[in-house]
């Protein structure tokens, strides 16, 4: 199939076969069939809703369809009808409310119930099984003119960056993008990890397979399993998150349903990841390095690099005295040079590596999340919470949110008495609204106020030290309560594992680090207080004795015993068996 | 209480690393997703990941399936304990 791209404004126009398929529509809950789409069920849906568009008076519409299908044909139906098209990338209605409040847009279109309170007109499934012989002759409307593509996009202030395109420049860009990879698609089904809603699932899902008259799946794909179930080979639009957590277990999909390109974008594909996937999948990822507001600006190919990133033919880089990153392409509007918060490095051949970015604004799992909008959202929890710092903390292999909250009277009674997990919940409950849900924080710190530096300034280190553990992870627990040897004791056992990243390694000798002793005095307290003399504290020790160091990694068994009436907690800590310390310590009433 | 409800909240917990939390703080019935627990797809892929490693469960390729099955704890451990009777010879990989 050899197809050459047709520009957006002519996709609707008869010159391909109505039968030619347009989406896959995989099967549904009901357990009905899989089927395509084809142009001439495209076209008609589209060009019925650009008719109603046309006679409507809103003239910017934000575009929210879960279908990719459905958000094609309305992107294509806005564009006829001459409107201005908003992307909001996100579908919580509170903060559609919100936007159109703001006046980011004058109504909603919507392939799902709309319960927004904003104005919306409905984008219908499509009818198929009528290849559309009416639509062929029907009259495509050509604009007066061309409308703008609004995209939005986290900025580093806190409010949500809004990314003006003119059809122009998504159509250059999108030329350009058929031309570097456009002969990998034709012959495969197009599928997708990534938002349609974001300029790089729009480009590389929709309008690309679009124009080049390839099909496309209307879902988004979310488990690995889809993968091995397709109809035809595919190409795979995706992003290291997915790739990242690929299941070695399955084989790579063979022919006729083989997987023949992998297309990633959104955040930095470690080399192993991107290794594994060739494994996994049978061919190496490409990789596109770009934002919303530059488009894509450089690729590699990971089968043969994993370091360096090339710039797309005609985008020239620039790297400014601090290594930031500005540049010129011919998709960005008329002169303009773009300057981002990148730093790069260039070698002598004019690949550059990245070097970090400039700015408070953090990538995890590929969304821009600005950590001064999440601090904004908790502050307005106003009933609740008095002050807010947010800190990005790694947690295995993954970048989460840590919150250091200053609490309210109210807050701190509603922490107090929910418990920390269950107000951990109702924080989080409350940001869903109006946060991505990775933006949303995961680990709570509550402290009487947010520290600062003595220059007023938060100290990223300081805060996120405050999330390193102070407790091991507790493996098991069991309770041996009045056992026979004392009448008035209680017993328990605790299985404790030392994680690594316990605050209480840090600073020990880096080669082996090792538990200090205070450390283990200070759990015998706590767990003591907590599972058998609540509400006493440490008040002195009685007797203790160290026969064994502890190491990063140990798992150890705690044994506590409290004698009630002599205030008295003895614990033994052991290794595989074999004595680590033991000890007696007074615990009392504050 | 059924054991198998707390060990995937237990389960949950532990993947997700959501913390302070205990087994008892998680509904049963509750949804995971939006509501509820308010996880994301990355969740749902690393939770998917854990069920399988633990209990070498398949996920369905049908998407619309494998949501109903991650709807709540009630309706994980439906799926698990209906794939672990007549999976017990696929599932040794």
């Amino acid at each position: 199939m050899s197809t050459q791209p047709l520009p957006f404004l002519e996709i609707l126009n008869p010159a391909r076969a109505p039968e030619i398929p347009v989406a896959w529509l995989a099967g549904t809950a009901a357990g009905g069939a899989s089927s395509f789409v084809h142009l001439g069920e495209f076209r008609r849906a589209a060009l019925a809703l650009a008719a109603t568009l046309a006679a409507h008076p809103a003239r910017n519409w934000a575009l929210c369809c879960e279908d990719a299908a459905l958000h094609a044909a309305a992107f294509l139906a806005a564009l006829h009808a001459g409107k201005n098209i908003v992307l909001p990338g996100h579908n919580r209605p509170a903060l559609l409310a919100e936007q159109h409040a703001a006046g980011d847009f004058d109504a909603l279109l919507l392939d799902t119930p709309n319960t927004t309170g904003v104005e919306a007109v409905p984008v219908p499934p499509f009818a198929t099984g009528d290849a559309g012989d009416a639509a062929a002759g029907a009259a495509v409307p050509v604009p007066d003119t061309a409308g703008t593509v609004t995209f939005f996009t986290s900025g580093s202030t806190g409010v949500p960056k809004r990314v003006v395109k003119t059809l122009d420049q998504l159509q250059i860009e999108n030329d350009l993008h058929a031309a570097h990879w456009g002969q990998k698609l034709p012959g495969a089904l197009t599928v997708g990890t990534t938002a349609h809603a974001h300029l790089y699932g729009l480009q590389f899902r929709v309008l690309l397979p679009l124009t080049l008259g390839v099909p496309f799946n209307a879902r988004l794909l979310e488990y690995h399993e889809q993968l091995l179930a397709l109809p035809a080979p595919f190409a795979l639009i995706t992003s290291p998150a997915f790739l990242k957590r690929l299941d070695a277990k399955f084989a790579p999909p063979a022919p006729p349903h083989e997987c023949r390109f992998i297309l990633s974008a959104g955040g930095f594909l470690p080399p192993e990841t991107a290794a594994g996937a060739a494994k996994i999948l049978g061919v190496a990822p490409f990789e596109i390095f770009g934002s919303t507001e530059a488009g894509a600006m450089a690729w590699r190919d990971t089968g043969v690099e994993t370091e360096r990133w090339r710039p797309l033919p005609g985008v020239r880089c620039e790297a400014g005295e601090d290594g930031r990153l500005s540049l010129r392409s011919p998709f960005l509007a008329g002169d303009e040079t773009l300057v981002t918060d990148d730093r790069i490095e260039f070698d002598a051949t004019g690949a550059f590596r990245l070097l970090g970015r400039l700015d408070r604004v953090v990538k995890i799992e590929e969304k821009r999340v600005s950590l001064p909008d999440v601090e904004a959202r908790l502050r307005a929890l106003g009933d609740l919470v008095a002050d807010a710092a947010v800190v990005p903390l790694r947690d295995g292999s993954r970048t989460v949110l840590g919150a250091v909250l200053a609490l309210t009277a109210a807050g701190a009674e509603r922490r107090a008495s929910l418990g920390s997990g269950r107000f951990l919940l109702e924080v989080r409950a409350r940001l869903r609204p109006v946060l991505e849900p990775v933006a949303i924080p995961r680990r709570i710190r509550v402290l009487p106020r947010v520290p600062e530096t003595t220059q007023g300034k938060r100290d990223t280190a300081a805060l996120a030290a405050l999330f390193e553990p102070l407790l091991p992870r507790e493996l098991g627990v069991a309770r041996s309560a009045g056992d026979a040897t004392g009448g008035d004791a209680a017993a328990v056992t605790l299985d404790l594992e030392l994680t690594p990243d316990l605050l209480w390694f840090r600073g020990h000798f880096p080669a082996r680090a090792l538990l200090p002793g205070v450390a283990q005095l200070r759990w015998a307290a706590h767990y003591g207080a907590a599972l058998l003399a609540p509400g006493r504290v440490f008040a002195g020790i009685e007797a203790l004795k160290f026969q064994k160091p502890l190491a990063s990694g140990d798992r150890i068994a705690l044994a506590l015993r409290w004698d009630a009436a002599r205030e008295r907690l003895s614990f033994a800590y052991t290794l595989a068996g074999a004595a680590v310390s033991s000890g007696k310590i007074i615990l009392r009433q504050p | 209480m059924n054991p198998l409800h707390d060990e995937i909240k237990k389960l949950i917990i532990e993947t997700l690393n959501l913390e302070g939390l205990r087994p008892e703080d998680i509904e049963t019935e509750a949804p995971l997703f939006r509501e509820g627990l308010g996880l994301d797809s990355i969740d749902a892929l690393e939770l998917g990941l854990a069920l399988k490693n633990r209990y070498g469960v398949v996920l369905a390729e049908d998407s619309q399936e494998t949501r109903r099955h991650f709807a709540s704890v009630a309706s994980l451990a439906e799926f698990v304990s209906s794939q672990k009777a007549p999976a017990a010879g696929t599932a040794a990989a």
